[in-house]
């Protein structure tokens, strides 16, 4: 049975699914479609072309789907998709995505997204991540699975962090960050494997010891990375998830400033025309 | 044509411009002046006294004029100003002006506040700013025009941040920034660079530019061991100045008056 308050501002052509209960003051646009069994609480806003999974959870103040922070954005529909599981607490916000980047922000499934996370545009978080209170990410970001962000953590945008790594609090973000490692401090530095992470996610002895063993060969001798990397490359029978690591550093050294997706980067220099906010009003 | 969505509600004392749009959950407290063509998305919440001028968009759950976070009594009777074409997004919190300021807040045109960030009682902001995400603002300070603030700057009491000055994402400043220039860093936060991209997207001529990059490199990549407050002097005597860098030798020089760099905090009372 969906329950709607009726302070709630449901728009008649949103697609509401079954069993979802919606609090007073929530107002949901034309364009949203939010499946089975999700519930919001009071004060969600959601706008935009945006398309909701089964049993999501949406706290107090929730706004997901408005337009982009993004001077270049001039209202194009482009979309917000999230999965299924998810749990948004108070005061998180979503922004949908842009013409240039992938127009679309996705999320995943299994997300616990803490007070005040924000979700620019163009971001893609993958499933079961964790993302602390206040933490941000710029546009273009991508999070890969099982990794867990710490409060107050800024991201820069076009960063890609790698699967099961660990963030810590108060970082600000300004490169690729690894899978399977811990990040931490200003400036930033990959400081360890992240054994509790690893072992909390069923990893076998063998690969925690592989991967600490790779650590060592890569962050610890003293070379820089590049040359740790060339060296590493000779080697044969390596560990799949050694191999991803590998994968992921190669890739983040290729990219400019150590973020590999700032190469797949679609706007020319004429599209960053800084537009002021005052004209930016004008268009959208 | 005012819309109004039914579940708004709006103070009987508060005074509506033409064409303004009001979301759902709205509340607008007493002494509210709304300009024309102001668009307010839904749940925001305007305290009391705040004047909004005409055309800002102002999105969800954001908080207008509210009481600031100051211990100890307060004077009732502050209010909170705010100019024309001025963006803020979701959860902004703005606080009205104190007794222990100038008893108000100002906020000029055509910015655009980004979310969550937030500005303290009596600060002042002039036009065409940006703040990024969760810009943390304290009582106090002053903005000038075209700044450009990166996410999660914060900013202690009483600073001044020049015109035309950007900063990285994460610093936190303690004394006032001066204009035309880069800075970033936790503590301290550190004047890297001007900043050239800035100046060339609001026009600067070429020559201006020059001047400023010479006046910059005279004062804060000094090889002579004098102090800062010495190369100010010595460049501040010479003749045919350009006008910037003569703003920039006085913002120094006014900054320089107080023990941490702060200026504002000379008239505090």
């Amino acid at each position: 049975m969906t329950e709607i308050s009726k302070l709630a501002v449901v728009n008649p052509s949103a697609q509401i699914g079954a069993r979802v209960r919606i609090g007073p003051f929530c107002v949901i646009g034309p364009n949203v479609q939010i499946d089975d069994g999700c519930e919001l609480m009071n004060n969600v806003t959601m706008d935009g072309h945006t398309r909701i999974g089964q049993s999501n959870v949406f706290y107090q103040n929730v706004v997901v789907g408005a337009p982009p922070q993004d001077l270049k954005y001039d209202g194009a529909p482009t979309e917000t998709i999230i999965g299924s599981n998810n749990v948004f607490r108070e005061n998180v916000t979503v922004h949908r995505g842009t013409e240039l980047g992938l127009g679309k922000t996705v999320i995943g499934d299994h997300n616990l997204l803490m007070v005040a996370a924000h979700i620019a545009h163009d971001c893609i978080l993958e499933d079961k991540i964790l993302l602390g209170n206040e933490s941000l990410l710029a546009g273009h970001v991508k999070i890969e699975e099982g990794a867990v962000v710490s409060a107050l953590v800024g991201i820069h945008h076009f960063v890609t962090i790698g699967k099961f790594s660990y963030v810590g609090g108060l970082t600000p973000v300004r490169r690729d960050v690894p899978p399977f490692v811990k990040f931490d401090g200003d400036p930033n530095e990959v400081r360890a494997i992240n054994e509790e992470g690893l072992k909390r996610h069923n990893f076998t002895e063998k690969d925690i010891t592989d991967l600490k063993q790779a650590f060592r060969k890569l962050f610890r001798t003293g070379n820089n990375i590049t040359e740790n990397l060339r060296a590493m490359a000779e080697q044969e029978n390596l560990n799949g998830h050694v191999k991803y690591l590998y994968e992921f550093l190669q890739r983040s050294c290729d990219g400019r400033f150590g973020r590999y997706l700032e190469t797949t980067r679609k706007d020319e220099r004429k599209h960053r025309r800084f537009r002021t906010p005052a004209e930016l009003r004008k268009k959208v | 044509m005012a819309k109004i969505a039914p579940t708004a509600m709006i103070d009987k004392s508060a005074q509506l411009g033409e064409a303004v749009s009001i979301g759902p959950g709205c509340v607008i407290g007493p002494n509210v002046t709304l300009g024309d063509g102001c668009e307010l998305r839904a749940n925001v919440y305007i305290a009391h006294d705040t004047i909004v001028g005409r055309n800002n968009l102002i999105y969800a759950n954001c908080v207008l004029g509210e009481e600031p976070q100051i211990v100890g009594e307060l004077e009732t009777d502050a209010k909170l100003i705010i100019g024309d074409n001025n963006t803020f997004r979701e959860n902004v919190i703005i606080h009205a002006g104190s007794s222990r300021g100038e008893g108000q807040t100002v906020i000029g045109n055509n910015n655009y506040l980004m979310i969550g960030s937030h500005l303290g009682h009596d600060c002042e902001m002039e036009d065409n700013g940006i703040l990024g995400n969760y810009v943390q603002i304290a009582g106090h300070c002053k903005l000038e025009h075209n700044v450009f603030l990166n996410a999660f700057t914060a900013l202690q009491p009483f600073v001044t941040v020049g015109r035309f000055t950007f900063t990285a994402g994460a610093s936190h400043s303690y004394s006032d920034l001066p204009p035309f220039v880069r800075a970033s860093g936790g503590y301290p936060c550190k004047v890297r660079g001007l900043n050239l991209i800035g100046l060339q997207r609001a026009g600067f001529s070429p020559d201006s530019i020059d001047q400023l990059k010479v006046a910059f490199r005279r004062l804060y990549r000094r090889r002579d061991g004098k102090s800062i407050v010495q190369a100010v002097a010595d460049v501040a005597n010479e003749n045919g100045l350009d006008e910037q860098v003569r703003y920039l030798l006085e913002f120094l020089q006014r900054s320089h008056q107080h023990r941490y760099g702060r200026y504002r905090e000379l008239f505090r009372h």
